[in-house]
């Protein structure tokens, strides 16, 4: 399944050994910086230092192709309007920060364990609510995409091709059916979850063994990207 | 309709910031004041299914699909303040784990998706309660209305930095309305025959919240 790759390069990959506040301030704080720049030479800095710290950061460039993949919509639609309406400078600038922009964010959020970020955002004042909701959201989303893929699986099995259009009686009656019955399914798996949680003393906060610790090899990485802000 | 990071104007997305937080800050709470030891998990199990019906895609027509927001079913299923917390959850997972849509643009992502969306919803079915098609109408609505003011924003960003960023508004409204009036009849469906579906199949399942978290939307 292939979301479970989520977390998979989070533990080989060189930049998970600093310091997660560290690393998740310095990769907003240049993504912030990058969203006001508008000459080409800073953007193309920034690129070239979100590239390196992608290299650097050893995530496999198949599983950072799929995550460019999805912004390529979004970077090549803007940048062809821009092209048109405001000319070719103001077009590559933009497509350049969008890539830089998704370079980092892309580094950093493969690079950080689920567990290590909702600690971050707990650490950066999240609200106990948002961050308890994410992090069982998290879990029942793997739950409910196995049972989402058995589903799809029963549905080509009776012919379900989903093909169509937007008045296809068929299709949207089995896709709404479909959707009704992952929350039927996941409201008895969510019940059972819970109660399992219960009997092992969850009481509405997870504990932890390890303490989150800023490190001397943090200082460099800090220098490194606010370096290459200025 | 997930903005990314560097499309839009600095000015536009700190104000998107700054409108989502307080709206967000309200949500936050209505519903920790009614908030018990069940709640959590089961809104976060809104989250997960919605952000699982997200994945579904529809066919629109010529080869292109859509897929559900999931504003309006959140409303339908645990009322205003709640869903605008679930669709939080679900936007900040999608940017901060799955890289789908922006940091700076995460403001704006949760303006449309998690506080304009839902309340447009929320404002169509309490006004036409009871009528059987005040859910599909909200849905469209919810991603119309949702899909407008993303391109108001695109446009604004547009406008106001000269064209170094965001979208001319002669391209980005009619385009983002028209698609988005299409998408919105997918959404429509699926809303409506999910809220059925589950009418019919699992009742219990439409009162999935707690008493308190309905009590919570109607303060």
């Amino acid at each position: 399944m292939k979301h479970y790759e989520i977390d998979k390069y989070a533990h080989s990959s060189s930049l998970f050994q600093f310091d997660p506040r560290v690393k998740l301030a310095c990769a907003i704080s240049l993504i912030v910086v990058t969203a006001f720049l508008r000459s080409m030479e800073a953007v193309m800095v920034v690129l070239l230092f979100t590239a390196l710290l992608v290299l650097f950061s050893r995530v496999p460039l198949g599983h950072l192709w799929k995550n460019l993949a999805l912004a390529v919509p979004f970077i090549v639609v803007p940048s062809l309007a821009l092209l048109f309406t405001s000319g070719p400078y103001n077009a590559a600038v933009l497509a350049m920060r969008i890539l830089a922009s998704v370079l980092a964010l892309t580094a950093v959020i493969s690079t950080t364990p689920l567990f290590d970020l909702l600690r971050t955002l707990r650490w950066f004042r999240m609200p106990k609510l948002l961050s308890s909701i994410m992090m069982f959201a998290y879990r029942f989303i793997f739950v409910l995409i196995d049972e989402m893929d058995r589903m799809k699986m029963a549905r080509m099995a009776r012919g379900y091709t989903g093909r169509g259009n937007i008045l296809s009686r068929d299709v949207f009656r089995t896709l709404s059916f479909t959707a009704g019955m992952i929350f039927v399914r996941s409201n008895s798996r969510a019940t059972r979850i819970y109660d399992a949680l219960l009997a092992r003393g969850y009481s509405g906060d997870v504990h932890t063994l390890d303490r989150m610790k800023v490190r001397g090899r943090d200082v460099p990485s800090a220098q490194c990207s606010s370096a290459s802000e200025r | 309709m997930h903005i990314p990071d560097g499309l839009m104007d600095p000015w536009v997305f700190i104000a998107g910031w700054a409108l989502a937080l307080a709206a967000l800050a309200v949500a936050l709470v209505k519903v920790n004041k009614n908030v018990d030891e069940r709640t959590i998990p089961l809104m976060a199990l809104l989250a997960a299914g919605i952000f699982v019906a997200q994945m579904l895609n529809f066919p629109v027509g010529g080869g292109t699909s859509g897929h559900l927001i999931g504003a309006a079913l959140a409303v339908a299923l645990v009322g205003l303040w709640p869903a605008m917390i679930i669709m939080t959850a679900i936007v900040v997972i999608q940017g901060l784990l799955f890289g789908d849509g922006g940091i700076t643009a995460m403001g704006l992502n949760l303006l449309n998706m998690a506080v304009i969306a839902p309340l447009v919803a929320y404002l169509i079915i309490s006004v036409a309660k009871g009528n059987k098609f005040s859910v599909p109408v909200a849905a469209w609505a919810s991603v119309f209305v949702a899909a407008l003011i993303c391109a108001a924003q695109l446009a604004l960003s547009y406008v106001i930095s000269n064209g170094a960023y965001g979208i001319d508004p002669v391209l980005a409204i009619p385009t983002m309305a028209i698609w988005h009036a299409v998408i919105g009849v997918g959404e429509a469906i699926i809303t409506g025959g999910v809220v059925l579906y589950l009418a019919k199949v699992a009742p219990e399942t439409l009162r999935l919240s707690p008493k308190n978290v309905i009590k919570a939307t109607e303060a």
